[in-house]
């Protein structure tokens, strides 16, 4: 409907409609509003900071109370029936949903945060703009910038809500579950390929999908950690039915070859299929005895589950004498607790579960050519099954238990008192003495793992930090457990460790009380006035205010967000080949892996587009946001640049017919996500005029795509 | 009380102990703009240290007889007893390999022929020992000269970046190339708690010009959209942007990088012939070390550059020459020495030529070795060993130098451990000692602590265990 108007709209009365951002202060300070409670709250207590830029937090702050509010409601009734006429007019329809509330500012994040930099003096950033909120927050859900069509409506949009509602759109689009899908598989590390073998295409694509489905279904987060670590079966996720043996020979029951093809090997019909048994296969650790395998998992879920990479330390050797300069906990932790912990996963047997396995399938319809299928099969065996095998001329054991004394390897000798280790969960966890102990180890663990508060503490950090490019605890994968609770301060000249401690309880158990569910947490977050701060401030900033949230920080799109903008801008989609379970995807969010994606040698420009923009590897090099020329080298001059600023196709060659004003205002609108100020619209519409038209206009869109309101989230 | 010293107070009572990036020692806006002018390197947030006042004063005398590196790393491992320790094993070894001696040293012609013509001019380490056999661990270890799982480790940058930071300061306002190069080498780590600035700066490089530095549209075209940038930027990317430094240092860098359009060095430094290619083998890793030849002699600021050849993990099929149907499967003893063989040959000969190779010191190692003796059982390769060489030559070191030896001692036959250490210290030469020597052979006191590390404890340039004192390998310099 709304492309409609686009077209029949006159300019006069689309530039009343799409007035420029300053106009629609008045509206956008209906969030201020949600402002004064918190205002009134913090007023008993006299302690809120002056700001000497600000008359709404300053000396006259007092009339404001109140006052504010109905100001801001006037205004926004004229808003309003003047936007409400027009939008009749060309038959759009008013929001139906009932203003029950204005946009909630929750006391919990909002409280803390204020409280803080109230009590320490720092001055906070205003609230950002209607136009900025909503490219933020489509980004930060979704991955993507607003679609042109969003940005007016939302702008025009009256009601008091319409923040909250957005969030509330946003996180029922399809386009959340890519993004997220994108944030897990870099905190589970899900590549094809590691220096410490190779989970193969199909099971990196399987776990992949797993993590997109869990997150289309909504997963609570605590049942997919425990499908995680308790994986079982197949990492392709492919049915392979019993009887087959190695791809070459097959089972009794089989008349011949072909039939075993047709019945088992059906291409078609056996697709990969959601699994998280490759991160149980990422553990693979060659070189030493397969302790050191179950070692990495127990450092993997450590670091990812619990926000404890220094686990990894632990594995080696106790902290006391080596880790006293990193952390309270670390430095009284035990190898052994860490041995215990690894000796969850000690059922799972090395020689079945970390070789591959190979099976042809029979030929592709599609392109005539025959595939082989390459797969690990992850089970635990049986308690007390012990496997045993020859090795140097001994008999050593090879699964079942955690062997307590070996030699060798990637970590110093094993000396336990004991032959055996026996599974015992190191830490707090409020499943103690609940858990049947019948059940297989691996779920065991889960059990323990996802009832330890330290889980949602971990989670909520990760994802806090991902919106606001900082955690409450950082580094967000080092939590000290010692010192987190400010009743109980670890002494010495440690400090407490996350900057706002019971806001970071409050998120954890708030998620918890919530099901795991990470949209509420998300809606939490984005809903916040925190969230929704400016990025400017005025006067200095003290880069010590940083971790007082006060200031919205900016942050570089992702590599792939980025592509993915520049893709959706340009209005000139592209189609990017995957891999053989994931043939085809539109947007870059949508990969399964950071490394040589896309596929093929039509992928290569894109390839090294989005490695210039530093989305890291998964296994070593965590993905960066920091700048380099490259980056300006890539904006500027790369092939898929020129590509999307081609005048033959695309949103541009559609607008070339349009009148100077009405090309500009949609430019900066599909682009920049924004209305074009006076000055900028007058720009535009000069240099639309200067020379060749249509060449003018490709330069236009050329510039906005090297702007920094393009390049940067802020 | 102000709120300023309120503030300053109150951090003095609660300390934070892991500093966010801001709150690192910061660079002052002058500071910023040099080093985020200084070429294609710079990276915005670039924070510039002032050396004389984050070292704690060393002692030791550091040679500085070279002024780069070039470091040839063979990841991947390759085997010892058939390249530079070469141990001929009847019924083992290869009889195409037709060793040859020079000067006492014997090598694998069939694989080594180029580089026999080089002989008088390397020097080799035998007498080599790493500590982990596993290839991430050991790999990260190579290059950080460390350990990564230690807690210095783990904020460690590579050996490049080190190098980097302490030749910053020796750069020319012209100079347009980074201090740290990293060819073919997308997993190498980076610049670990120092500032991104001293990153190796990646590219693969393709004989076509640095890429991206010509505009498809034509110069005039890019002109004036770049003059419609700033227009339309405005204060955004200026040195006062809302946005904050950020977006300062990226309107900086976008100035570097323009500085690289259109610049013949440049391009002729990335550029190659055909002829010249085939000359290094007309390989990927042949052609990236053409191209750090060329950066060399370009002489734009660049003072280290890693080059990595990938596939030398031949845990099968080592000596097998057929091409098969996985091209994993592929990789063998012969196709990996067919790549490395006339590039290291050319790089040598070439660098001579143009009376570059006494300022340069080429190092070539892998993680590790592979174990000797008769190959393995079923897979017929070689698997991880951790006895390993090392090859230097240039920079001032003495060619023709053979330093330690190997025996065949424990039963896996010739090349099993170092008979002789061959050096002052008397034992295997480690990693942490090949750290040592390329920041002596720069002029670096390798005995430097830096007192800026994010954990308050020192870093260590070259690290201090409780085990062993690391020292550099002059005996390289006879």
């Amino acid at each position: 409907m709304i492309e409609n108007w686009k077209t029949i709209l006159p300019v006069a009365v689309l530039a009343l409609l799409l007035a420029p951002d300053d106009a629609l202060r008045p509206a956008a300070s209906a969030a201020d509003g949600g402002a004064v409670e918190i205002v009134e709250v913090e007023a008993g207590e006299g302690s809120f900071p002056e700001h000497e830029a600000c008359a709404y937090f300053g000396a006259d702050r007092e009339k404001y109370i109140g006052a504010g509010l109905a100001l801001d409601w006037s205004r926004m009734k004229q808003r309003a029936a003047l936007t409400g006429n027009v939008m009749q007019a060309i038959g759009v329809a008013r929001n139906p949903r009932p203003r029950t509330r204005g946009d909630l500012f929750r006391m919990g994040i909002d409280e803390s945060i204020q409280r803080k930099a109230a009590a320490d003096g720092i001055p906070m950033a205003e609230l950002t703009t209607d136009a900025e909120f909503l490219r933020r927050v489509t980004l930060d859900l979704t991955g993507r910038i607003p679609t042109p069509d969003e940005v007016p409506a939302f702008l025009s949009d009256a009601s008091p809500d319409k923040r909250t509602q957005a969030v509330e759109r946003l996180l029922a689009t399809p386009q959340w579950s890519d993004r997220w899908a994108m944030f897990f598989g870099d905190l589970f590390k899900n590549t094809q390929r590691t220096a410490q073998g190779n989970r193969y295409r199909d099971g990196r694509d399987a776990f992949h999908l797993f993590l997109l489905e869990s997150l289309r279904q909504n997963k609570p987060y605590d049942q997919m950690a425990r499908e995680i670590i308790a994986a079982v079966g197949f990492s392709d996720g492919r049915n392979y039915p019993t009887g087959f043996s190695n791809g070459r020979t097959f089972a009794a029951g089989y008349s011949s070859f072909a039939h075993f093809r047709q019945v088992n090997n059906d291409y078609v019909g056996n697709p990969v299929k959601p699994s998280p048994v490759s991160y149980i296969v990422g553990g693979r650790t060659p070189g030493g005895p397969i302790q050191d395998t179950y070692d990495s998992l127990a450092f993997f879920t450590a670091r990812d589950f619990l926000g404890l990479s220094q686990m990894d330390c632990v594995l080696c050797h106790d902290g006391a004498g080596r880790l006293e300069a990193l952390s309270v906990w670390a430095a009284a932790a035990k190898r052994l607790e860490g041995w215990r912990m690894a000796a969850f996963f000690s059922r799972i047997p090395r020689y079945q579960s970390w070789r591959p396995k190979v099976r042809l399938l029979p030929i592709n319809p599609a392109n005539k050519r025959r595939v082989k299928a390459y797969y690990y099969y992850v089970e635990d065996i049986a308690p007390g099954g012990q496997q045993r095998a020859r090795q140097g001329g001994r008999l050593v054991d090879l699964a079942g238990e955690y062997l307590g004394q070996t030699e060798g390897g990637n970590r110093p000798d094993r000396a336990y008192d004991s032959r055996f280790v026996e599974p015992e969960y190191p830490f707090e966890s409020k499943a103690k003495g609940t858990v049947s102990q019948s059940l297989p180890l691996r779920e065991q663990l889960g059990l323990y793992l996802t009832a330890d508060p330290q889980f949602a503490r971990a989670i909520v950090n990760y994802i806090w930090k991902e919106f606001f490019s900082r955690g409450i605890v950082e580094p967000a994968d080092q939590f000290d457990l010692a010192r987190l609770d400010p009743a109980n301060p670890p002494g010495g000249s440690w400090g407490i460790q996350p900057s706002h401690p019971e806001l970071l309880e409050w998120l954890a158990v708030g998620f918890r009380k919530n099901g795991y569910d990470l949209k509420w947490l998300m809606r939490e977050i984005a809903t916040s006035r925190t969230y929704q701060l400016s990025s400017r401030f005025d006067g200095a900033f003290n880069p010590a205010y940083e971790r007082y949230f006060v200031r919205h920080n900016v942050k570089r799109l992702s590599a792939e967000q980025l592509l993915d903008a520049i893709v959706a801008a340009s209005g000139i989609p592209v189609t990017y080949g995957v891999s053989r379970a994931i043939p085809t995807v539109n947007f870059a969010v949508q990969f399964p892996d950071v490394v040589a994606m896309p596929r093929g040698a039509n992928g290569y420009h894109v390839r090294r587009f989005l490695d210039a923009f530093l989305r890291g590897d998964r296994e070593e090099t965590p993905r960066s946001r920091v700048g380099s020329p490259l980056q300006a080298l890539q904006l500027m001059n790369s092939r898929i640049i020129s590509r999307h600023t081609s005048g033959n196709a695309g949103a541009l060659a559609a607008l070339l017919d349009q009148p100077d004003d009405t090309l500009v205002t949609f430019l900066y609108l599909r682009v920049l996500s924004r209305l074009p100020s006076d000055e900028e619209l007058s720009f535009g519409v000069q240099t639309l005029g200067n020379g060749d038209r249509a060449a003018q206009a490709l330069n236009l869109l050329w510039a906005m795509f090297n702007k920094t309101d393009f390049y940067f989230n802020y | 009380m102000s709120r300023s010293e309120r503030f300053e107070k109150l951090f003095k009572k609660y300390p934070h102990e892991h500093h966010s990036f801001f709150a690192r020692p910061h660079a002052t806006r002058r500071q910023f703009f040099r080093s985020a002018a200084s070429g294609v390197g710079g990276f915005y947030l670039a924070n510039t240290f002032a050396p004389g006042e984050a070292r704690a004063e060393g002692s030791a005398a550091p040679k500085g007889t070279a002024k780069n590196v070039i470091f040839l790393f063979l990841r991947g491992a390759p085997s010892h007893v058939d390249t530079f320790d070469f141990k001929p094993l009847s019924g083992v070894t290869p009889a195409d390999f037709a060793p040859e001696t020079f000067n006492g040293v014997t090598i694998p012609m069939r694989l080594l022929g180029n580089t026999s013509r080089v002989m008088d001019k390397i020097a080799i380490v035998r007498s080599g020992l790493a500590w982990a056999r596993a290839h991430p661990l050991a790999q990260t270890w190579m290059q950080i000269g460390r350990n990564p799982t230690s807690a210095s480790g783990r904020i460690a940058p590579h050996i490049g970046s080190v190098v980097a930071i302490e030749k910053e300061p020796e750069r020319r306002p012209d100079q347009v190339f980074p201090t740290f190069i990293a060819l073919n080498s997308t997993s190498a780590p980076g610049a670990g708690y120092f500032p991104t600035a001293y990153s190796p700066f990646k590219t693969i490089p393709t004989g076509e010009g640095l890429m991206n530095t010509q505009h498809r549209s034509g110069r005039r075209r890019f002109e004036a959209r770049w003059e419609l940038l700033q227009q339309m930027d405005g204060n955004l990317r200026g040195a006062e942007s809302p946005f904050g430094e950020q977006a300062v240092g990226m309107g900086a860098l976008y100035e570097n990088a323009r500085r690289l359009m259109f610049n013949p060095t440049v391009t002729q430094t990335f550029s190659y012939t055909e002829k010249e290619s085939a000359r290094y083998g007309n390989t990927l890793f042949g052609n990236a070390v053409l191209t750090a030849r060329k950066v060399i002699e370009a002489d734009q600021g660049t003072r280290f550059i890693q080059v990595t050849s990938y596939g030398w993990d031949h845990h099968g099929d080592i000596y097998s020459n057929e091409p098969g149907d996985d091209p994993e499967s592929e990789r063998n003893i012969y196709r990996q020495t067919a790549e490395f063989d006339p590039a290291f040959a050319a790089l040598i000969e070439d660098l001579e030529a143009s009376g570059r190779l006494a300022e340069t010191l080429i190092v070539v190692c892998g993680e590790f070795g592979r174990t000797p003796g008769r190959l393995s059982n079923g897979r017929l390769g070689r698997d991880h060993y951790q006895q390993m060489f090392y090859v230097f030559a240039g920079g001032g070191v003495k060619g023709g130098t053979v330093i330690g030896a190997t025996n065949d001692a424990g039963g896996r036959g010739p090349g099993s451990f170092t008979s002789e250490p061959g050096w002052s210290m008397m034992r295997d030469i480690r990693p942490e000692d090949i750290e040592a020597t390329i920041y002596s052979a720069l002029g670096i006191d390798w005995t430097t602590v830096r007192t800026d590390d994010p954990l308050g404890r020192g870093f260590y340039y070259v690290p201090l265990s409780e085990e062993e004192v690391y020292a550099p390998v002059h005996e390289l310099w006879g």
